[in-house]
Protein backbone atom coordinates (compact mmCIF):
# COMPACT_ATOMS: atom_id res chain seq x y z
CA UNK A 1 0.00 0.00 0.00
CA UNK A 2 2.74 2.47 0.94
CA UNK A 3 4.66 1.72 -2.26
CA UNK A 4 1.64 2.85 -4.28
CA UNK A 5 0.24 5.59 -2.05
CA UNK A 6 3.40 6.95 -0.38
CA UNK A 7 6.23 6.46 -2.87
CA UNK A 8 9.62 7.03 -1.30
CA UNK A 9 8.52 5.90 2.17
CA UNK A 10 11.18 4.25 4.28
CA UNK A 11 11.13 1.91 7.28
CA UNK A 12 13.60 2.28 10.13
CA UNK A 13 13.61 -0.68 12.53
CA UNK A 14 14.19 0.27 16.17
CA UNK A 15 14.49 -1.85 19.28
CA UNK A 16 10.75 -1.84 20.04
CA UNK A 17 8.94 -0.54 16.94
CA UNK A 18 9.45 0.17 13.26
CA UNK A 19 9.53 3.85 12.41
CA UNK A 20 7.89 4.70 9.09
CA UNK A 21 9.09 7.91 7.40
CA UNK A 22 7.28 9.72 4.61
CA UNK A 23 6.77 13.32 3.59
CA UNK A 24 8.84 14.74 6.42
CA UNK A 25 6.71 12.97 9.02
CA UNK A 26 7.37 9.85 11.09
CA UNK A 27 5.06 7.17 12.44
CA UNK A 28 7.01 5.87 15.43
CA UNK A 29 4.95 2.98 16.76
CA UNK A 30 4.39 0.52 13.93
CA UNK A 31 4.45 -2.97 15.51
CA UNK A 32 7.25 -5.40 14.69
CA UNK A 33 5.15 -8.56 14.80
CA UNK A 34 4.17 -10.06 11.43
CA UNK A 35 0.38 -9.73 11.77
CA UNK A 36 -0.64 -6.13 12.38
CA UNK A 37 -4.18 -5.08 13.33
CA UNK A 38 -5.77 -2.70 10.84
CA UNK A 39 -6.09 0.07 13.43
CA UNK A 40 -2.32 0.51 13.41
CA UNK A 41 -2.37 0.90 9.63
CA UNK A 42 -5.32 3.31 9.79
CA UNK A 43 -3.52 5.52 12.30
CA UNK A 44 -0.26 5.38 10.34
CA UNK A 45 -2.00 6.39 7.09
CA UNK A 46 -3.68 9.29 8.81
CA UNK A 47 -0.56 10.40 10.67
CA UNK A 48 1.62 10.35 7.57
CA UNK A 49 -1.18 12.10 5.66
CA UNK A 50 -1.24 9.45 2.96
CA UNK A 51 -4.01 9.88 0.39
CA UNK A 52 -7.07 8.27 1.94
CA UNK A 53 -8.72 7.10 -1.30
CA UNK A 54 -5.51 5.46 -2.45
CA UNK A 55 -5.01 3.63 0.85
CA UNK A 56 -8.63 2.45 0.85
CA UNK A 57 -8.25 1.13 -2.69
CA UNK A 58 -5.23 -0.88 -1.59
CA UNK A 59 -6.57 -2.12 1.76
CA UNK A 60 -10.30 -2.74 1.85
CA UNK A 61 -10.47 -2.84 5.67
CA UNK A 62 -9.52 0.85 5.78
CA UNK A 63 -12.93 1.81 4.33
CA UNK B 1 -18.79 2.63 17.22
CA UNK B 2 -18.42 5.01 20.18
CA UNK B 3 -15.56 7.45 20.64
CA UNK B 4 -14.35 8.95 23.92
CA UNK B 5 -11.99 11.95 24.22
CA UNK B 6 -9.56 11.10 27.01
CA UNK B 7 -6.87 13.06 28.85
CA UNK B 8 -3.96 11.21 30.36
CA UNK B 9 -0.81 11.88 32.33
CA UNK B 10 2.08 9.43 32.35
CA UNK B 11 4.88 10.00 34.83
CA UNK B 12 8.00 7.95 34.28
CA UNK B 13 11.75 7.92 33.91
CA UNK B 14 13.75 7.14 30.79
CA UNK B 15 17.34 5.99 30.89
CA UNK B 16 19.59 7.07 28.03
CA UNK B 17 23.27 7.32 27.25
CA UNK B 18 24.77 8.76 30.42
CA UNK B 19 21.53 10.44 31.51
CA UNK B 20 18.28 9.79 33.33
CA UNK B 21 15.25 11.81 32.23
CA UNK B 22 12.13 12.44 34.25
CA UNK B 23 9.20 12.58 31.84
CA UNK B 24 5.66 13.86 32.38
CA UNK B 25 3.38 13.37 29.38
CA UNK B 26 0.11 15.31 29.58
CA UNK B 27 -1.57 14.03 26.44
CA UNK B 28 -4.84 13.40 24.63
CA UNK B 29 -6.13 10.23 23.07
CA UNK B 30 -9.29 9.08 21.36
CA UNK B 31 -10.68 5.82 22.73
CA UNK B 32 -12.88 3.86 20.34
CA UNK B 33 -15.05 0.85 21.07
CA UNK B 34 -16.60 -1.26 18.34
CA UNK B 35 -17.78 -4.88 18.40
CA UNK B 36 -16.08 -5.58 21.73
CA UNK B 37 -12.67 -4.30 20.65
CA UNK B 38 -11.09 -1.17 22.07
CA UNK B 39 -8.61 1.08 20.27
CA UNK B 40 -6.67 3.99 21.72
CA UNK B 41 -5.50 6.48 19.09
CA UNK B 42 -2.98 9.13 20.12
CA UNK B 43 -3.81 12.77 19.42
CA UNK B 44 -0.77 14.21 21.20
CA UNK B 45 1.39 12.32 20.64
CA UNK B 46 -0.19 11.48 17.31
CA UNK B 47 1.94 8.61 16.02
CA UNK B 48 0.52 6.01 18.33
CA UNK B 49 -2.24 3.37 18.41
CA UNK B 50 -3.00 0.49 20.75
CA UNK B 51 -5.72 -2.10 21.07
CA UNK B 52 -7.22 -4.44 23.65
CA UNK B 53 -10.29 -6.46 24.56
CA UNK B 54 -11.20 -3.98 27.30
CA UNK B 55 -10.73 -0.25 27.77
CA UNK B 56 -8.20 -0.91 30.55
CA UNK B 57 -6.24 -3.40 28.45
CA UNK B 58 -6.02 -1.02 25.48
CA UNK B 59 -5.02 1.85 27.79
CA UNK B 60 -2.26 -0.24 29.38
CA UNK B 61 -1.00 -1.17 25.91
CA UNK B 62 -1.12 2.50 24.85
CA UNK B 63 1.02 3.52 27.83
CA UNK B 64 3.47 0.73 27.17
CA UNK B 65 3.73 1.64 23.49
CA UNK B 66 4.31 5.32 24.25
CA UNK B 67 7.10 4.48 26.67
CA UNK B 68 8.69 2.17 24.11
CA UNK B 69 8.80 5.04 21.61
CA UNK B 70 10.62 7.13 24.23
CA UNK B 71 12.99 4.21 24.90
CA UNK B 72 13.72 3.95 21.16
CA UNK B 73 14.46 7.67 21.04
CA UNK B 74 16.72 7.40 24.11
CA UNK B 75 18.63 4.56 22.48
CA UNK B 76 19.28 6.69 19.40
CA UNK B 77 20.19 10.06 20.85
CA UNK B 78 23.69 10.84 22.10
CA UNK B 79 22.73 13.01 25.07
CA UNK B 80 19.88 14.39 27.18
CA UNK B 81 19.32 17.51 25.07
CA UNK B 82 18.98 15.60 21.80
CA UNK B 83 16.66 13.13 23.53
CA UNK B 84 14.49 15.99 24.81
CA UNK B 85 14.31 17.67 21.40
CA UNK B 86 13.37 14.43 19.61
CA UNK B 87 10.82 13.45 22.27
CA UNK B 88 9.18 16.88 21.99
CA UNK B 89 8.94 16.52 18.21
CA UNK B 90 7.33 13.10 18.65
CA UNK B 91 4.82 14.53 21.13
CA UNK B 92 3.93 17.60 19.09
CA UNK B 93 3.46 15.89 15.70
CA UNK B 94 -0.29 15.46 15.31
CA UNK B 95 -2.75 15.52 12.41
CA UNK B 96 -5.76 17.78 11.84
CA UNK B 97 -8.21 14.97 11.13
CA UNK B 98 -7.53 13.22 14.44
CA UNK B 99 -7.64 16.49 16.39
CA UNK B 100 -11.02 17.35 14.80
CA UNK B 101 -12.36 13.89 15.65
CA UNK B 102 -11.26 14.31 19.28
CA UNK B 103 -12.93 17.76 19.47
CA UNK B 104 -16.11 16.35 17.97
CA UNK B 105 -16.19 13.55 20.57
CA UNK B 106 -15.65 16.17 23.27
CA UNK B 107 -18.70 18.10 22.01
CA UNK B 108 -20.79 14.94 22.31
CA UNK B 109 -19.61 14.48 25.90
CA UNK B 110 -20.58 18.10 26.65
CA UNK B 111 -24.04 17.53 25.21
CA UNK B 112 -24.40 14.43 27.38
CA UNK B 113 -24.64 12.08 24.41
CA UNK B 114 -21.79 9.87 25.60
CA UNK B 115 -20.45 8.98 29.02
CA UNK B 116 -17.74 6.64 30.21
CA UNK B 117 -18.61 5.44 33.68
CA UNK B 118 -16.05 5.62 36.44
CA UNK B 119 -13.95 8.35 34.86
CA UNK B 120 -13.59 11.92 36.05
CA UNK B 121 -14.92 14.65 33.73
CA UNK B 122 -12.47 17.47 32.99
CA UNK B 123 -14.21 20.58 31.65
CA UNK B 124 -11.12 22.80 31.52
CA UNK B 125 -8.12 20.74 30.46
CA UNK B 126 -4.71 22.36 30.16
CA UNK B 127 -3.11 22.28 26.71
CA UNK B 128 -1.27 19.02 25.99
CA UNK B 129 2.43 19.15 26.81
CA UNK B 130 5.46 17.04 27.58
CA UNK B 131 7.80 18.03 30.41
CA UNK B 132 11.26 16.47 30.36
CA UNK B 133 13.88 17.18 33.01
CA UNK B 134 17.29 15.70 33.52
CA UNK B 135 17.40 13.85 36.82
CA UNK B 136 20.52 14.90 38.71
CA UNK B 137 19.39 14.70 42.33
CA UNK B 138 17.62 11.76 43.89
CA UNK B 139 15.25 11.46 46.84
CA UNK B 140 12.06 9.54 47.68
CA UNK B 141 9.87 12.62 47.07
CA UNK B 142 10.58 12.11 43.37
CA UNK B 143 8.52 8.91 43.28
CA UNK B 144 5.13 9.46 41.65
CA UNK B 145 2.29 7.46 40.14
CA UNK B 146 0.07 8.44 37.21
CA UNK B 147 -3.04 10.49 38.00
CA UNK B 148 -6.32 8.93 36.90
CA UNK B 149 -7.30 9.25 33.25
CA UNK B 150 -10.14 11.76 32.64
CA UNK B 151 -12.79 12.41 30.00
CA UNK B 152 -12.54 15.85 28.36
CA UNK B 153 -15.87 17.65 28.69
Amino acid sequence: MLDKCAPGWSPEPKLHHIWIHWGGRTYTSFPKHPQVDVGHVRKMVRHLQVDKECSQREIEQLR
Amino acid sequence: MTQYPLLFTFLDKVEGKEFLAEVAVHGRLLAEEADGVWWMYGINPGALAATGKTCAEAYTEFRSSLMKVLFDIAADEPDFYDFRARARKFFEEDDKESVAEWESARERVRRGEITLEGLKREPAPLPPRIDIKEKVTFNPQGNMIDPQVAVAA
